[in-house]
């Protein structure tokens, strides 16, 4: 398989789960705000949900402050925010439409749909359509879009390089999802067990798709080692970092399984990491250290990909003397 | 003017070709054939053929049209049209791998040289390359008109990366889903096999170092050129990969595509892509669309571009007039099927009786091509004619005129029912170790009544093309 | 004479390099003129040996990972012989003389070349050698010697017009009229000898004009110094202008703002006598050019 169409289905699958983890960003900020708040915490809560982006600076030298509205347009709308729904739909759309012949028409027109709608939304139609149900609307679509792929697609190298977008992707944005609630609760951490805290942590957990799950495995009230544990460490919960991990690490031994790659070797550490690792170790050293060592070490799986599957196409030479 | 007509002849009874045709109309109403034109239209466009129509206004997906009237030819005009192309092809591949060489033609003053060496489509990066088979044209687009029961000229030669061959195959399997009992009666020769023939053709010139199955890929500048579902098509019909540019790079005198499972050594590249294009370290310094260092691969004989570079030189309308020249020279047999008659606006003599004639002839430039920038005399006002005789005085040598062909017709379905349309014909000619055509044709029909222009992006439709055994 | 030659390029950008390709004519060929007795070619990246239509021999590189500069070096010893100046095609040199009458932007006449030909015609003698040998004493009265007075991009037309250039210019000049007057020619690059004299301010890489004369025969004769090139001259690379003969053309993805700098140390072998020729220093889009004027 060339590298390039790799490359694009492996995109196309990390934008439209970017797009979706977005959403679900939004969704736990706006989660969290309905509660009561006094003094700085809006500020705070949603100064957290740019902090944990890609290029916090980009958006305080545009925007100023850290207001909801604000955070909203930038995360959702704003074509020049490379991480905005509109801007991920978009690279996931030009993506599919570059691999037209590697992918079903009806993964091709389900990403085609969610596009033409969404380029009609301005911050004044999510006001009509209320906020929740626009980010419900793009993670329906989202799943649409994922249910489609297993559904159609051949089993082929192009399939498996649409898994690793899709699980790298996610095993970052679930770490930063954790992480806002670091960010959020670090000055006032006094009130920990308090009924804010309780809410915290619960939207959190319904962000991630995981509070039915934490309730059927847990059976008792909201601990935060235990939905530490949940999303770190439970192979069962579908949007935990082992679970992406052990995905990405098969989905590797299924491309390449006579191949001795860097990629294998550090996705296989990781996931190592994990299947050993203790909550309460992790909790002692430090939450907040971990997630970022993690986001750290699952951004360098995702460089090594580039290198170990050659997709580095170039493009744009310029003439030297 | 008065025409030959492919089913009624210049009198008006029906030939014998069409005899079945003819029957069948009888029994057709408007009603259904309209049926049948948007049912492959449906088709068309379910299947993704359109062509990116340069435009005015930028360009433009669209469908060109499909006439359900299919053209029918017998098997002895079959013959006449294959032989002559055949011949043409190896005499134009002669051609081309003699100027890349010794250049004996030019020593022995059949061509100027001066026509070759210093015309801008003569490559001279690529002089002295050894191509296997002496093949250069693999693909070749003859385009032929016909203005009599017996009489056949070649238009124009398209030996750099002539394209329409899908229309043929995809035209022929909308018929038979369209009409079978046509098929059932009438005997038409297949013509499924071209892919087939063309990926032997292509496998046969691999260079001769290549090791183990070569590895051949379809190269195209990418998902914005007008032809590019053509692209995908044929590479889908030989199962071969298709490739941009930046998917191939040179190393260790090597043409290499980047997989998955790291480089994989290429040997013959099916290339979509034009000649300046291909490596910008040796042509065009501003185009990210090639290969840079490919050059150096071609002149270690280390891959095989099929169509080879250059080979504008030989399909050149200042050369055309040349080619007979070249069947005897090379072949030491006479044209089967005559050059249109062509006078060289570059020679005195010439250019004179073409000025005092322009009403009468088309005047075309040696390096226009879709049928853009010529003048069709008699279909031209007054000024459009002088406007044209001061771009021909401004530089004679870069026009050719030819007298207007009265091309032939064919009954086409058109808004006011079924009438008679000017027609051409570009066959395809394959070469490889041996050169063959399958009895097909992409046949381009100008819809407009009275039309000569036959060009897709002038308005011009497509039909299938049978071929009776 | 015997001459060690080390030329040295290094190009260093702002940003790191990701990929570069590259192609040299940096490798003397063996002829009458001149022997090589041993040349090598090193660069940044994988080298690949090929050799151009013109004869020359070449190298493609390719440099695949991320670098802040760039070097290209060649070296050797090369035997300059006592000639007449006149060289014969060799068996790489498959191009027929006729090619070499194409012209291009650099060489191509305009007004003032044409015009300043039209007066000369009367003037010309019968045989191309006889033509050449005027042609290149008018144009060096008629264009100064001037150092830095124009460019890579500069054309023959642009320094007729102007009245000054360097041997690059000189050289483009004679091509478009020899051509124009049905005379193959073509543009030669290569190294100027001028041991002892270090008077003069020279930079780079030299180039000059090989005219053809008829019988295969090809005489080399330098604009710029108005002579026939002698044993003084290392003849590199030829081509129909600056850019086909150029030592090296690149492309490159990534790295920002170019710096280059060339530096080409020239000594009699055994003699202990070395010549360093100053490179030049400049930034993105130039290349050495100028010339070692007497």
């Amino acid at each position: 398989m060339l590298s390039r169409s790799a490359e694009d289905l492996y995109w196309m699958a990390r934008y439209v789960e970017r797009a979706e983890n977005t959403a679900r960003l939004l969704d736990v900020s706006y989660r969290m705000a309905l509660l009561p708040s006094e003094g700085d915490d809006q500020t705070l809560l949603w100064g957290s949900a740019i902090a944990i982006g890609p290029a916090p600076e980009s958006f305080y030298e545009r925007y100023g402050e850290a207001t909801p509205d604000n955070v909203l347009t930038y995360m959702a709308l704003d074509e020049d925010n490379p991480s905005s729904i509109y801007s991920a739909l978009k690279t996931a759309r030009e993506n599919a439409r570059a691999q037209r012949t590697s992918i079903t028409t009806e993964m091709w027109e389900a990403l085609n749909t969610v596009w033409l709608e969404l380029r009609d939304i301005d911050a004044g139609a999510i006001e009509q359509m209320g906020r929740r149900s626009f980010f419900d609307w793009i993670k329906e679509r989202s799943h649409l879009f994922r249910g489609v792929a297993y559904g159609t697609m051949l089993r082929d190298e192009g399939f498996q390089f649409v898994r690793l977008g899709t699980f790298l992707e996610r095993a970052d944005s679930t770490a930063r999802m954790l992480d806002v609630k670091y960010h959020v609760l670090l000055p006032s951490a006094d009130d920990v067990g308090g009924a804010r805290d309780y809410h915290q942590w619960g939207a959190v957990l319904r962000s991630a798709a995981s509070f039915t799950s934490y309730r059927k495995i847990y059976r008792g009230e909201i601990v935060p080692s235990h939905v530490a544990e949940l999303l770190i460490l439970r192979e069962d919960v579908p949007r935990s970092l082992h679970t992406c991990l052990n995905a990405v690490t098969e989905t590797l031994d299924l491309l390449a399984p006579a191949r001795k790659l860097e990629s294998k070797r550090l996705a296989g550490r990781i996931r190592a990491d994990l299947q050993y690792a203790n909550i309460d170790d992790i909790i002692d050293k430090g939450l907040h250290e971990f997630l970022e060592n993690f986001i750290e070490r699952n951004e360098r799986v995702g460089r090594q990909l580039q290198t170990d599957f050659l997709m580095a196409p170039v493009i744009d030479l310029s003439v030297t003397a | 003017m008065n025409c030959f007509d492919e089913m009624n002849g210049s009198g008006g009874d029906c030939r014998d070709a069409y005899r079945k045709i003819s029957e069948w109309l009888e029994n057709e109403t408007p009603e259904t054939l309209a049926r049948k034109r948007d049912e492959a239209d449906a088709i068309f466009r379910r299947l993704g053929i359109t062509f990116l129509v340069y435009g005015e206004k930028g360009s433009a997906e669209r469908l060109i049209p499909f006439d359900v009237l299919p053209r029918v030819l017998t098997s002895a005009e079959w013959n006449t049209i294959d032989t002559g192309c055949v011949q043409r092809v190896k005499a134009l591949n002669a051609f081309l791998d003699d100027v890349y060489h010794g250049g004996e033609i030019v020593k022995a003053g059949k061509v100027p040289q001066e026509l070759v060496y210093q015309n801008p489509l003569y490559m001279p990066e690529v002089h002295g390359i050894d191509v296997p088979f002496g093949v250069h044209s693999h693909i070749s687009g003859i385009d032929v008109v016909r203005t009599g029961a017996d009489e056949f000229y070649v238009l124009e030669d398209n030996l750099r990366t002539p394209s329409g061959v899908s229309y043929m195959l995809e035209g022929r399997n909308v018929m038979m889903r369209l009409f079978p009992e046509l098929f059932t009666n009438m005997r038409v020769r297949p013509i499924e096999n071209y892919a087939e023939i063309l990926l032997s053709n292509l496998r046969a010139v691999a260079p001769d170092n290549a090791t183990g199955e070569s590895s051949i890929v379809l190269m195209t500048p990418g998902r914005f050129n007008s032809a590019y579902f053509e692209h995908v098509f044929l590479a889908e019909q030989m199962g071969i990969t298709l490739v941009e540019g930046q998917d191939l790079f040179v190393e260790d005198g090597h043409v290499f595509m980047r997989t998955i499972a790291g480089p994989e050594r290429v040997d013959v590249i099916y290339r979509r892509l034009d000649d300046e294009f291909m490596d910008p370290l040796a042509f065009r310094a501003d185009s990210a669309l090639g290969v840079p260092g490919i050059v150096s691969v071609l002149r270690q004989g280390n891959v095989t571009l099929a169509n080879a570079i250059g080979n504008g030189i030989a399909d050149d309308k200042s050369v055309y007039p040349y080619v007979p020249d070249m069947i005897r020279f090379y072949l030491g047999e006479e044209p089967i099927i005559a050059n249109v008659p062509t006078w060289k606006l570059r020679e005195p003599d010439d250019l004179a009786y073409a000025l005092d004639h322009l009403g009468e002839m088309v005047v075309k430039e040696v390096r226009g091509s879709g049928g853009y920038g010529m003048l069709v005399g008699p279909t031209s006002t007054t000024q459009e004619i002088e406007d044209y005789r001061k771009r021909v005085l401004a530089d004679p040598a870069d026009f050719i005129a030819q007298p207007t062909l009265a091309l032939s017709t064919c009954p086409t379905f058109v808004e006011t029912g079924v009438a008679p349309r000017h027609v051409d014909l570009r066959p395809f000619v394959l070469a490889g170790k041996t050169v063959s055509m399958v009895p097909g044709a992409f046949t381009r029909v100008a819809l407009r009544d009275g039309s000569l222009v036959v060009n897709s992006s002038q308005g011009g439709g497509t039909k299938d093309t049978w071929v009776l055994s | 004479m015997h001459l060690c030659i080390e030329h040295r390029t290094r190009y260093s950008y702002g940003d790191p390099v990701k990929v570069a390709r590259q192609y040299l004519r940096l490798t003397p060929s063996a002829s009458a003129v001149q022997n090589v007795h041993a040349w090598t070619v090193t660069a940044s990246g994988k080298l690949d040996a090929w050799t151009d239509s013109h004869g020359n021999a070449c190298h493609f590189v390719s440099v695949e990972r991320a670098k802040d500069d760039l070097s290209v070096t060649a070296q050797g010893v090369v035997e300059t012989l006592q000639s007449d100046g006149v060289i014969r095609a060799t068996a790489q040199q498959i191009l027929a003389p006729a090619v070499y009458l194409r012209n291009s932007g650099y060489t191509r006449p305009g007004e003032r070349m044409s015009s300043y030909l039209e007066a000369l015609r009367t003037k010309l003698p019968g045989t191309p050698r006889d033509v050449a040998v005027l042609l290149m004493h008018e144009i060096r009265a008629a264009i100064a010697y001037q150092t830095h007075s124009t460019h890579v991009h500069t054309t023959g037309e642009d320094a007729m017009r102007d009245g000054e250039g360097v041997c690059q210019d000189h050289t483009h000049v004679m091509l478009g009229l020899c051509r124009a007057l049905d005379i193959p020619a073509r543009y030669v690059s290569g190294y100027l000898w001028t041991g002892g004299d270090g008077a003069e301010t020279v930079s780079a890489s030299h180039a000059w004009t090989e005219v053809y004369i008829g019988n295969d025969e090809w005489l080399n004769l330098d604009v710029a110094n108005c002579c026939i090139a002698d044993d003084r001259y290392v003849r590199l690379a030829c081509g129909f202008d600056y850019a086909s003969a150029s030592p090296i053309h690149g492309l490159r993805h990534g790295g920002g703002e170019e710096m280059m700098d060339v530096v080409i140390t020239m000594s009699l072998q055994g003699s202990g006598d070395i010549q360093r020729l100053p490179g030049n220093r400049t930034h993105q889009e130039s290349a050495p050019q100028g010339g070692a004027a007497q």
